[in-house]
């Protein structure tokens, strides 16, 4: 996944809605690297010295 | 898929087991309710698979052989990433605490009151080993290339500033270090130093309003510190690594949805609403009401989506996109708070001022828990140590409420401190069961409405690949 959390100012997208399906059901997968407790600090890519 | 064999005469051939959900070796495929005009969940708790199934269609789909095929065909992946995710992971943060003092005295705080009025600063000698000695460990023990972190937490770690600023400036390229601190230090002397490093800084900030913040987080005599905070945020505007956390209580509850417009207003990129932990006697008497945490939780989620629609800019909730990762892609979870095991003890660790090991912050306050000393004891036995593994074994199968709840996947019944100080052992599910109920029923409802990327970090699958879409078969 992408680590950034970075701001997203500056995003122009605007949400839409399609039509619901008759069934939704999809998974995605990546290498896991949780590390956070709820006292989260952000930390990114960008971070990285 | 190629199942149509399997299930669709059932008055010939020769008997197949696992054909039929809720029988024999089928699928577990639980219907949930989340509240939403059209749809309705289908979960197999056990692999944290999920579905929404039209209401009208829900018949047709449990009795579908060509979808009973494909979640049967895809449970041994989705069970073994779920294994692994819960079993196989690496600690890979330190939630480092170079000081046990605090001043402020904010009425929830997991860190008891004498420790905080008057314990000891951990030397700048012992923070630069402390530093040297995970530096060796983690070499030892992540994969090449990966970064460890450090997160230099409280009590109110810049009260010792001099020694994290040595720790930060030697093992600079070493670690991703990051900052929590109530800002009362945090001068532009100290953010021209961590924003020149890079370090990831969050503050802490309950409210939009000095009259409601104040009731929580004041200084030892009372005093406000929200102007203080709010410069920090100013001077910190635009510095993409800043986020502000929330502790939600009974005293704020009611104000989260201006909070969120404040931050959006203040260009704050990442907030967390984190409920409050009931570890302590005394944050129990902050706790609010479950359902009204809920409604105004979600009240909060939804101006943020407004204010995203209106502006094109997010305001990103890192605690309920955590939720919403939960569902469609476990392993891409940030926080390993709701997840069981938690992430205490087997994801990261607790570093006390004087060395003491503990899983997970929160139990710095209860010497039981204490697994040793990174000074003097093997980090490797620590981590297996009893008082590790009180936390690092404690499972949803195994919490009598939690074994049959379909969400207990999405959900984690967290915390472990809270359930063993609150609710009186590590076998019981944690303070706010229905609040993690509501959250996640309201994940699925903006699933079905196809909204939930909205409420997500911009770009957060890149690195993601799908393995499974029904709509591909």
């Amino acid at each position: 996944m992408d680590k950034t959390m970075a701001t997203q100012t500056g995003t122009q997208k605007k949400p839409s809605q399609p039509k619901a399906k008759d069934v939704i059901a999809f998974r995605k997968k990546c290498s896991a690297e949780g590390t956070g407790l709820s006292h989260y600090i952000l930390i990114s890519d960008k971070a990285k010295p | 898929m190629s199942a149509k064999s399997s299930a669709a005469n059932p008055a010939g051939g020769a008997a197949q087991t696992g054909r039929f959900a809720n029988t024999g070796d089928g699928p577990q495929l639980v219907p949930v309710d989340i509240g939403h005009k059209t749809h309705l969940a289908l979960i197999e708790p056990d692999t944290a698979f999920w579905s929404l199934v039209r209401k009208g269609a829900l018949a047709k789909t449990l009795a579908s052989p060509d979808f009973l095929e494909t979640v049967r065909a895809n449970a041994g992946a989705f069970a073994k990433e779920m294994h692994d995710l819960r079993f196989g992971l690496t600690p890979s943060a330190v939630y480092f605490n170079p000081t046990a003092r605090c001043n402020l005295n904010c009425g929830y705080c997991y860190i008891p009151t004498e420790m905080r009025r008057s314990g000891g600063h951990m030397s700048t000698e012992n923070l630069l080993e402390a530093l040297s000695r995970l530096k060796d460990w983690f070499t030892a023990h992540l994969p090449e290339g990966r970064l460890p972190q450090i997160v230099f937490h409280g009590a109110e770690p810049l009260l010792n500033r001099e020694a994290v600023f040595a720790g930060i400036e030697r093992f600079a390229g070493d670690f991703s270090f990051g900052v929590q601190t109530n800002a009362t230090n945090l001068d532009e002397a100290a953010i021209a130093f961590l924003t020149s490093h890079k370090v990831g800084i969050g503050l802490s900030l309950d409210a939009a309003t000095a009259r409601i913040a104040d009731r929580t987080r004041t200084t030892w005599g009372g005093q406000s510190v929200f102007d203080s905070t709010l410069r920090a945020m100013d001077r910190l505007r635009g510095y993409p690594l800043h986020n502000v956390i929330c502790t939600v209580t009974k005293e704020n509850l009611r104000g989260l949805p201006r909070l969120v417009e404040f931050l959006h207003e203040r260009e704050v990129p990442v907030t967390m609403l984190n409920i409050l932990r009931c570890t302590m006697p005394a944050s129990r008497a902050l706790k609010p009401d479950e359902g009204d945490a809920a409604k105004y939780f979600i009240k909060a989620l939804e101006r943020t989506h407004e204010l995203y629609q209106k502006t094109g800019r997010k305001l990103v909730v890192a605690n309920f996109a955590n939720i919403l990762l939960a569902i469609v892609a476990p392993t891409a979870r940030r926080l390993m708070c709701d997840i069981s095991p938690c992430g205490g003890g087997r994801c990261f660790f607790a570093l006390a001022p004087d060395g003491g090991l503990f899983p997970c912050s929160e139990f710095i306050g209860l010497p039981d828990y204490n697994g040793g000393n990174l000074f003097t004891d093997n980090l490797d036995e620590v981590l297996v140590s009893p008082a590790f593994q009180r936390v690092t074994g404690r499972k949803v199968e195994d919490i009598a409420s939690c074994r049959s709840c379909a969400i207990r996947h999405f959900c984690g019944s967290p915390c472990p401190a809270e359930a063993q100080e609150m609710n009186g052992g590590m076998d019981q599910k944690g303070a706010f069961c229905a609040f993690y109920e509501e959250q996640v029923r309201y994940a699925f409802r903006l699933l079905a409405d196809q909204k939930a990327d909205d409420f997500l970090f911009d770009g957060w699958d890149k690195d993601v690949v799908t393995t499974f879409d029904v709509n591909q078969f």
